[in-house]
């Protein structure tokens, strides 16, 4: 049999941990995006470990299924429109949609 | 080939999607995403032992959208060549086939394989994500971690220098090598596309901070790369058949000083060692900007 015609057995679909990601569940923190004053530079998009965040509808939205709330994009913005405010999660509290 | 040379430009498809395992403000998956936006689908990538590997999959699911096969630690490079002369017997001539490792799996551990497939002039990228420590592991110290960094296994601080894993790399005349950090993702991204263009040896080594392991805050990663840059300590160059340029000039210089003490890890480094450092670090800087 030719090596090519071995059969190819990936362990998982591509992307599954997306699909299984909850990050509700360890997030201390959330960014709260000010849409008057971003202007739309994009810095933060290539800043987020978790690629949380992206472009919608032209404002800056957060994907509070991958948001670790790290709070580097609050850091990072340069027009300071990103703020971190606590989030309690879990049995202690509840998350505020 | 055009090169991305503002934010809008950069596509917009994560072939190193969200909900991975890296910790919050994690450097290291911060240095994939960018590099993905460069490398593309067309992508093969192999990770030794490192944080790396264990945040991209865990057996039953993965974070990538690219073929990612994870290798022992010592063999990264080796592994890459494999794949990429398989490819070649099949006449695939498309695929970016790269080695993603630590700093361990590049200067320590993986070395002898690294060093292998870089005499042998293979024709893969191989790509050091350098936290300065064996996170993974609980944040050893390895041959590249600063001087009087506290680890744990070096509570008074490291007593030797960093060794200079770019001259050494260099003295293996790659295709392509340059040092690239996660608070210029811009500068990293062109450096990926010109990589992926260029035949045989590439060697881009990235400097990505982690908080645990730096003793910072976790918003803090991008901030620290970017001071890593400004006090010029991590210059960003790259070199083109042994011709260099320098990249990024930082807008401003700022002391040595203010980049350590924000870090937990130089707790214990004198005023006299900073200053030992800082003449160092001015002597390395116009030697590289010259």
């Amino acid at each position: 049999m030719a090596a090519k015609e071995l059969p190819v057995v990936p362990s998982a679909r591509p992307g599954t941990m997306a699909a299984g990601a909850a990050m509700e569940r360890i997030r201390e923190q959330r960014p709260v995006i000010d849409h008057q004053k971003c202007n739309l530079c994009r810095e933060c998009l290539l800043y987020c470990p978790d690629a949380a965040l992206a472009v919608d509808k032209g404002e800056v939205r957060v994907d509070w299924h991958f948001c670790k709330g790290c709070g580097i994009c609050a850091v990072e913005c340069p027009v300071r429109a990103i703020t971190m405010v606590a989030e309690y999660a879990g049995n202690r509290g509840f998350i505020e949609k | 080939m055009e090169l991305i040379n503002s934010l809008a430009d950069v596509p917009e498809t994560e072939l190193f999607t969200g909900g991975h395992g890296g910790c919050r403000g994690c450097g290291a998956a911060l240095a994939v995403r960018q590099a993905m936006k460069a490398l593309g689908p067309r992508t093969i990538i192999t990770i030794p032992a490192s944080c790396m590997a264990t945040i991209g999959g865990s057996g039953l699911s993965t974070a990538w959208e690219i073929p990612f096969y994870h290798s022992l630690f010592e063999c990264a490079p080796a592994v890459a060549s494999g794949i990429r002369a398989a490819l070649d017997i099949q006449g695939i001539k498309d695929v970016n086939v790269v080695s993603w490792a630590g700093d361990a799996g590049t200067a320590d551990i993986g070395f002898q394989s690294l060093t292998g497939a870089a005499e042998r002039q293979e024709n893969i990228i191989h790509v050091c994500y350098d936290n300065e420590t064996y996170m993974n592991t609980g944040g050893q110290a390895g041959s590249i971690t600063p001087y009087l960094a506290v680890t744990p296994d070096t509570p008074g601080g490291k007593p030797t220098p960093r060794k200079d894993m770019l001259a050494i790399m260099a003295a293996h005349h790659p295709a392509y090598l340059a040092t690239a950090s996660v608070a210029y993702p811009l500068d990293l991204i062109q450096k990926f596309q010109k990589a992926g263009e260029i035949q045989g040896f590439r060697y881009i080594h990235i400097l990505a901070p982690c908080f645990k392991g730096w003793g910072i805050r976790e918003d803090q990663t991008v901030q620290l790369a970017r001071l890593a840059v400004e006090c010029g300590l991590w210059q960003l160059y790259e070199e083109i058949d042994g011709r260099r340029r320098v990249t990024v000039i930082p807008e401003r210089r700022i002391p040595v000083r203010e980049y350590l003490r924000l870090q937990g890890r130089f707790k214990t480094m004198d005023e006299a060692a900073i200053a030992a450092l800082q003449a160092e670090v001015d002597r390395r800087f116009q030697e590289v900007q010259s």
